[in-house]
């Protein structure tokens, strides 16, 4: 090859590199963010080991127990608040008291220690994620944002907890909150509305 | 034209727009999710971590805050506080509304407290190290009542509390051969010796600044150094405000040390300490026609003029003067100005009996050190808290003799030079862990209750003392019977008290003591010295209490914006004229032959043959001044010379002295220009209007500040006293790291809040003018224009939104703020928040990151509690009242009433970004004939 077919090919390469390259380029960038929002990314409907193995579908569908019986805090503060052993043995230590699938609870109960639940709906720590706001005036339902928790043997995040699944009702609340006359409807779109 | 419809067009338009915006996000989120995404290759990106349950003897994990309401320690004095408790944790320090010696407000070291209750050097007990202790003092305090206890020597610290005095009492009685020493190196004290000498008995001062019309400081700092500064500054402050008063307070003093005091006065004059006593001497011979006074002493001109002066305005008797002696002053001359208030029949100046407020048997250092160098056989030194080898400057030959007391025990919550001595030390609790009352400046009767339980397992001051006397741990319930039975109190009422906070009970004030005593007359010896260094207690770490105190140490100092050391403050005429730059080191010898080396500060605002230097550092930085002084509680020394060395050393001082040049940061008028109506302000006002006007004319920006509530900030610089509450308030309530002065020395202090320091020479006096200077919240902000992530927008109420989690550290916005109130994290301050530290942090607000850009939020996770009104940190601590902060919208609002203001001015107008933070400036009063 002498230097100026040399030249050339490389042109052709070049020119082909400079072209095609961005164009793999975004469609890559957009094939992973596109892969970010698949279910696998978000965590939703993948089951989390637990140390004790809790029916919500037992206890809320089929004994009637209202959610806020245990997550006490869900309407005064930030967090909903997950129920200290000693809540479950108001009714364990009458029934299934040798249950071997309630031996951590009577562990912990014993020994003062908290059971160390996984979080199932997680938030980034740079959101400040209020409860209170969101129950307050029965404005929104539990399963709103954490699916039929009444129909789950195990505990499953249901929605994608992402930003945009947040401002789908940021956007819009109308759509979403059954009587917006109590709400306070200032800022909600803000960045500060939930990060600060 | 008609505009009926002109909002829903544009909703519409906005609505638009947010769309369009929505694409622009999502281009951005894909791009950002995807490079999460490689990195992460592919693992679930938020991998489940633990919950908190609620533990049994918790029951709930409490989200809301509960407070409690307690009272903190300051030179033995009680300051009425409550402790903001989140999780059974203190996070938060603020004042105690309903008390006087606080009203709501705080100051820098209060707001410190907390760092000093988690602090990773507090001395820590573990379980078994607790046991082995108390057996060793019990074994010790058996040895020594088995022998009288004799040879035996007690130091403790200056406290009013009734408690610890039940407690030395009965120490007394098993110990009677024992010497229980209280002293203090604080100069506050020298006020009970003074009123001694000419009243006859111990009386503590107590001034009311709400009823006078002059005040005269002689060398008095009574904005930092008195334990009823908050008071102070409050009442002279409200007697200060233009609008409230037809004629302004006046404060003129003489003084030589300059301090927040004179930093405030309408006339400051400088001289020299032992001018100052000649002067006031003269003064009190020719008022009072004392017979018995003749001096043959004769005043340079300067202290001619300062005395003819004095000597004019003071001339016609006034009940609404009040003259305050320093405490650093002889004890004559303060007796001096006892008696002239008397002369005055002064209505501001009332006093308490000391032995009603515990005081009755304070010691001085100079007392203490003559029995530890003089008693042959001393073989038990028990110390409590006090420092005593720094204050009496020990040198390695004096400290032998101390180290070799065979039980030489010291009580400390912080390593120091005294602990370093001694054989066995001894960890204390800090106030906030333990049970205590104390006494307020004016005789109120605080409960310091225990609101977390001791961190590191250890005991209070109170117990140790009674465990040496009993040999047995005072317990809480027998503190809660001595408090039923000494203030003859129901439980209910002491539980009323516990709960709700404020005074138990009051002395009585008295108004008029009679003088037995007229005051001596005592020769004042001059030298010719080079100059005059004044010592004073620095006005944050104190004598070296707070030395620890991490964030006290970074908090630029007032008047001279020095952090992390003391330094010879020097005039800047002096250092031109000997070549002294900032930092050079120089060798200064006194009279008495000692010598030290110390690096030189340069400033603007200190006169010529005056210096002087803060006492509290020496342990971890700066220089331990103590060794050089003749004696404890010397606070002024003759400078025989001064000998420049070859070395330097940095000093971090984070703001350039300057005079206001073209632009006024600070606009200062006479209270008659003021009154006039000033051409400035007019002219601001109408550029200010027009601005306004043109925002309100622009669609978009109209329908952003459309909503009812619009944030919005004014600072009164009129009352301003420059203490720097408002930074370490901020600091302890957004989670804003130390950085350590290596990087203070870079410029990267973190504080959100600082305080601008001009000196105007405008009107032939130097005037030392402040201005907190926080994020001005700009309607048109710059740094949103340039932020290439959309990372500082604009809320709905006005806010500038700083978004940490999409900041990526370009700093464009801080190159582009022209007031620089944005602080990039240059490094991941937050690794300084070590262990116990972390508890110490806000929950409600984020802890950021390296590489990241922060500012002033307007505390916004105050605005998004459920509040009403809610206050900024900075407004709550601001002792005086400086600080307002509401909903402009809210026609009622101070804020509203204070933006109608005709002193209200914006900082740099003519850039034209509409800050929502403005000013009100500074009115003084001016008195043509001096």
């Amino acid at each position: 090859m002498d230097s100026a077919n040399r030249d050339r090919y490389f042109t052709f390469f070049f020119r082909v590199f400079a072209l095609l390259g961005p164009i793999f380029l975004i469609l890559a960038l957009f094939g992973l963010s596109w892969s970010n929002n698949l279910e696998y990314a978000t965590g939703e409907d993948f089951f989390v080991r637990q140390p004790v193995a809790f029916s919500h579908r037992h206890h809320v569908q089929g004994l009637k127990i209202d959610c806020r019986f245990c997550h006490t805090q869900v309407d005064e503060g930030e967090q909903a608040g997950i129920p200290s052993a000693e809540t479950c043995m108001e009714c364990h230590s009458q029934i299934w008291t040798d249950s071997p699938a309630l031996e951590k609870v009577r562990q912990a109960y014993a020994h003062g220690e908290a059971i160390e639940w996984k979080r199932v709906n997680p938030m980034p720590d740079y959101v400040f994620f209020d409860h209170r706001v969101h129950v307050e005036n029965d404005s929104i339902d539990c399963q709103q944002c954490h699916g039929a928790v009444e129909t789950m043997p195990l505990t499953v995040q249901k929605e994608p907890l992402t930003m945009n699944w947040c401002l789908d009702c940021h956007h819009r609340a109308e759509n979403f909150v059954k009587d917006l006359t109590p709400v306070e409807m200032r800022g909600l779109t803000d960045c500060y509305a939930c990060h600060r | 034209m008609q505009k009926p419809n002109s909002r829903q067009k544009h909703w519409h338009l906005l609505q638009s727009a947010a769309e369009s915006s929505l694409s622009r996000r999502n281009f951005l989120r894909y791009l950002g999710s995807a490079t999460a995404l490689l990195s992460s290759s592919g693992c679930r990106w938020n991998f489940p971590d633990e919950v908190v349950t609620y533990l049994p003897e918790v029951k709930k994990a409490s989200s809301e805050p509960v407070f409690i309401a307690t009272a903190e320690p300051r030179s033995g004095f009680g300051v009425a506080i409550l402790a903001e408790i989140y999780n059974q944790r203190p996070i938060k320090i603020e004042g105690h509304p309903e008390t006087h010696s606080s009203r709501g407000a705080s100051d820098a070291i209060s707001q410190a407290q907390l760092l000093s209750l988690y602090h990773p050097h507090r001395w820590k007990n573990k379980d078994l190290n607790a046991e082995v202790l108390s057996t060793r003092v019990y074994d010790l305090s058996e040895k020594i009542q088995s022998r009288q206890g004799e040879e035996t020597l007690v130091v403790l610290p200056v406290s009013t509390s009734s408690w610890q005095r039940r407690q030395i009492e009965k120490l007394k009685t098993q110990w009677p051969k024992a010497r229980i020493f209280q002293v203090s190196l604080d100069p506050i004290f020298s006020y009970l010796s003074s009123t001694h000498e000419i009243f006859g008995e111990s009386l503590w001062p107590v001034f009311d600044f709400s009823q006078v019309d002059e005040i005269f400081s002689f060398d008095a700092d009574v904005f930092s150094d008195l334990p009823g500064k908050l008071a102070y500054a409050r009442q002279f402050a409200d007697r200060r405000s233009p609008e409230e008063n037809d004629e302004m307070v006046w404060l003129y003093s003489l003084a030589s040390v300059p301090s927040l005091t004179t930093a405030m006065s309408d006339h400051s004059g400088f001289l020299p300490q032992n001018s100052i006593e000649r002067v006031i001497q003269t003064v009190y011979r020719d008022l009072t026609r004392d017979k018995s006074f003749q001096t043959s002493q004769k005043l340079n001109p300067e202290e001619k003029t300062a005395t003819q002066t004095l000597k004019r305005y003071l001339k016609d008797r006034r009940k609404t003067r009040i003259l305050i002696p320093g405490p650093t002053l002889s004890q004559t001359a303060q007796a001096q100005i006892w008696a002239l208030n008397q002369w005055l029949k002064s209505e501001g100046l009332s006093y308490l009996a000391a032995d009603e407020l515990n005081l009755g048997e304070v010691k001085s250092y100079k007392e203490l050190a003559k029995i530890l160098f003089e008693e042959k056989k001393l073989s038990n030194l028990l110390v409590f808290t006090e420092d005593i080898v720094r204050h009496l400057g020990l040198e390695p030959k004096l400290l032998k003799r101390l180290k070799n007391i065979p039980n030489f025990l010291y009580f400390g919550e912080f390593q120091n030079k005294t602990s370093q001595a001694a054989r066995i030390r001894i960890p204390l609790s800090h106030f906030m862990e333990s049970w205590t009352d104390l006494k307020s400046y004016r005789g109120e009767t605080l409960i310091s209750q225990a609101c977390i339980k001791p961190i590191f397992i250890t005991r209070s001051r109170e117990e140790w003392i009674g465990f040496c006397a009993q040999r047995k741990f005072p317990e809480t319930r027998d503190f809660l019977r001595f408090l039923q039975s000494h203030y003859n109190k129901s439980s209910g009422e002491i539980r009323k008290r516990l709960q709700a906070g404020g005074p138990l009970s009051v002395l009585k004030l008295k108004g008029n003591p009679k003088i037995k005593l007229n005051p001596k007359f005592s020769e004042v010896s001059r030298q010719e010295a080079v100059f005059y260094l004044g010592i004073r207690p620095d006005p944050y770490l104190r004598l070296g209490q707070e030395e620890f105190n991490e964030w006290l140490q970074e908090l630029p100092r007032p008047l001279t914006q020095l952090s992390w050391d003391n330094a010879l403050v020097v005039s800047n005429e002096y250092a031109r004229e000997h070549g002294f730059k900032k930092g050079d080191r120089v060798e200064i010898e006194s009279f008495t032959g000692r010598k030290i080396s110390l690096p030189v500060l340069p400033s603007l605002y200190l006169k010529k043959d005056l210096a002087y230097i803060y006492l509290g550092y020496g342990q971890t930085t700066g220089f331990w001044v103590e060794p050089f002084l003749p004696g404890p509680g010397t606070w002024s020394v003759p400078i025989q010379s001064v000998r420049k060395l070859k070395e330097t050393y940095p000093l971090a001082v984070n703001q350039m002295q300057m005079q206001p040049a073209e632009v006024h940061p600070v606009i200062e008028l006479s209270q008659e220009e003021f009154r006039q109506g000033s051409k400035e302000l007019q002219r601001i006002h109408k550029e200010w209007s027009h601005q306004l006007k043109t925002l309100r004319d622009s669609e978009v920006l109209k329908l952003m500040l459309s909503g009812d509530v619009q944030w919005a900030m004014t600072i009164d610089l009129t009352r301003c006293i420059g203490c720097g509450a408002c930074t370490l308030a901020c600091q302890a309530e957004n989670n804003i790291p130390s950085v350590g002065k290596r990087q203070a020395l870079q410029g990267r202090i973190m504080h959100w809040i600082r305080i601008d320091h001009y000196v105007d020479e405008n009107r032939g006096e130097k005037q030392m003018q402040f201005q907190p200077v926080p994020c001005m919240h700009c309607e048109k902000a710059p740094c949103e224009l340039v932020c290439p992530v959309a990372a500082t927008v604009h809320g709905q109420e006005g806010l500038n939104e700083m978004i940490y989690n999409r900041c990526v550290g370009t700093r464009f916005c801080a190159n582009n703020c022209p007031y620089k109130v944005r602080r990039f994290n240059y490094f991941k301050f937050s690794k300084n928040f070590s262990q116990p530290e972390q508890l110490a942090l806000n929950p409600e607000v984020t802890v950021r990151s390296r590489g990241i850009m922060e500012k002033c939020t307007y505390c916004v996770q105050r605005l998004q509690s459920k509040i009403e009104d809610p206050q900024t940190a900075c407004q709550q601590a601001c002792p005086t009242k400086a600080i307002e902060f509401g909903n402009m919208k809210k026609v009622s609002s101070k804020v509203a009433r204070n933006r109608e203001n005709p002193r209200h001015y914006p900082l740099l107008l003519d850039l034209g970004t509409l800050p929502r933070t403005t000013y009100l400036a500074r009115i003084r009063n001016l008195r043509e004939e001096t």
